[in-house]
């Protein structure tokens, strides 16, 4: 079960992290983002199903207790992969007028899930505490958690693709998240 | 559902051509399988009230102990965002459905746009996007 947490958070984390890096005004660089992805998004998702999966069969009762902790964060991080896959399929369908809006839900809906991965992990790690320590640490692990999903996702770009998607990279997370 | 399908089957194979009065009643079919699917889910989940599992697990048993205002706001999150995907969905259709009669208008084929590069993992081929501009 950690095995498969382990290989979900590096595999899923360069595609989540290419999403968050969208840049929101260069629909060539998107395009070529996306499709640097395209066959492997899916399949890296697989891993967190059976993460789930083994954490439920092999440890009911820490299932139940985590799942019933993290409701909320686990709903909305549903909600942004949802809005993540969706986009992917549709982005390509719909009008060319509204591709612009799907590539700003896909990259919305992996915003949403990394910053909940990353709250999700420091909400465990400090015990499901209810102080204001533990939840500051909560969110400091959400905004760590997505920078570091963007760093794997940026050597991914560096390792993927060329020009001037590839040159942009360098000006750092930072300055292309928003 | 059914009646439809083998309804135009039968008409096709005698006629060879589908008339208008017959499309717009598959279009109206649209949803039939997904009223169908979720009347029998429906059937299936009333039925064995109040058992989850029939004869071991009873669903006040089951129900979680999560405050009942986390679970409405996401049910509400989850509603929402299927109302909206829906509507994606439908108009996304209809828009597909128009894309291929211009390209039938235009003496394109489908296999035009596999050709193309650009078409391939979904992408629009530049034919295609031509024709939208044109639209």
């Amino acid at each position: 079960m950690g095995l498969s947490f382990l290989i979900y958070a590096i595999l899923d984390g360069y595609d989540l992290g290419v999403g968050v890096l969208l840049p929101r005004d260069n629909q060539a660089q998107r395009d070529s983002m996306i499709y640097s992805i395209g066959p492997f998004w899916d399949a890296n998702e697989t891993w967190l199903v059976m993460a789930i999966g083994l954490l439920l069969i092999a440890f009911p009762s820490a299932h139940s207790y985590i799942l019933q902790g993290l409701y909320l964060p686990t709903a909305i991080m549903l909600a942004g992969l949802i809005l993540r896959g969706v986009a992917f399929d549709f982005r390509t369908k719909a009008p060319s007028r509204f591709k612009q809006k799907w590539d700003l839900a896909f990259k919305l809906g992996s915003l949403l899930a990394t910053l909940t991965q990353g709250y999700m992990l420091g909400r465990y790690v400090t015990g499901f505490e209810e102080t204001n320590a533990a939840l500051a640490f909560a969110l400091l692990s959400a905004v760590c958690v997505t920078a570091g999903y963007c760093f794997i996702g940026s050597a991914w770009l560096v390792m993927k693709t060329e020009g001037n998607c590839r040159s942009a990279l360098p000006a750092g997370p930072d300055t292309v998240i928003c | 559902m059914l009646l439809t399908a083998g309804f135009g089957c039968w008409y096709f194979v005698r006629k060879n051509q589908y008339p208008p009065w017959l499309l717009k009643a598959t279009i109206a079919m649209t949803f039939s399988g997904w009223v169908a699917t979720l009347a029998g889910w429906y059937v299936t989940e009333i039925g064995r009230q109040p058992f989850l599992v029939s004869g071991v697990l009873r669903t006040a048993d089951a129900a979680t102990q999560i405050p009942s205002g986390n679970i409405a706001l996401s049910l509400a999150m989850y509603l929402s965002i299927y109302f909206l995907l829906l509507v994606a969905y439908i108009s996304t259709l209809f828009v597909m459905a128009h894309r291929a009669i211009r390209l039938e208008a235009n003496n394109l084929h489908v296999s035009d746009m596999q050709t193309d590069p650009a078409a391939v993992g979904g992408g629009m081929s530049e034919k295609q996007f031509n024709l939208e501009k044109q639209a």
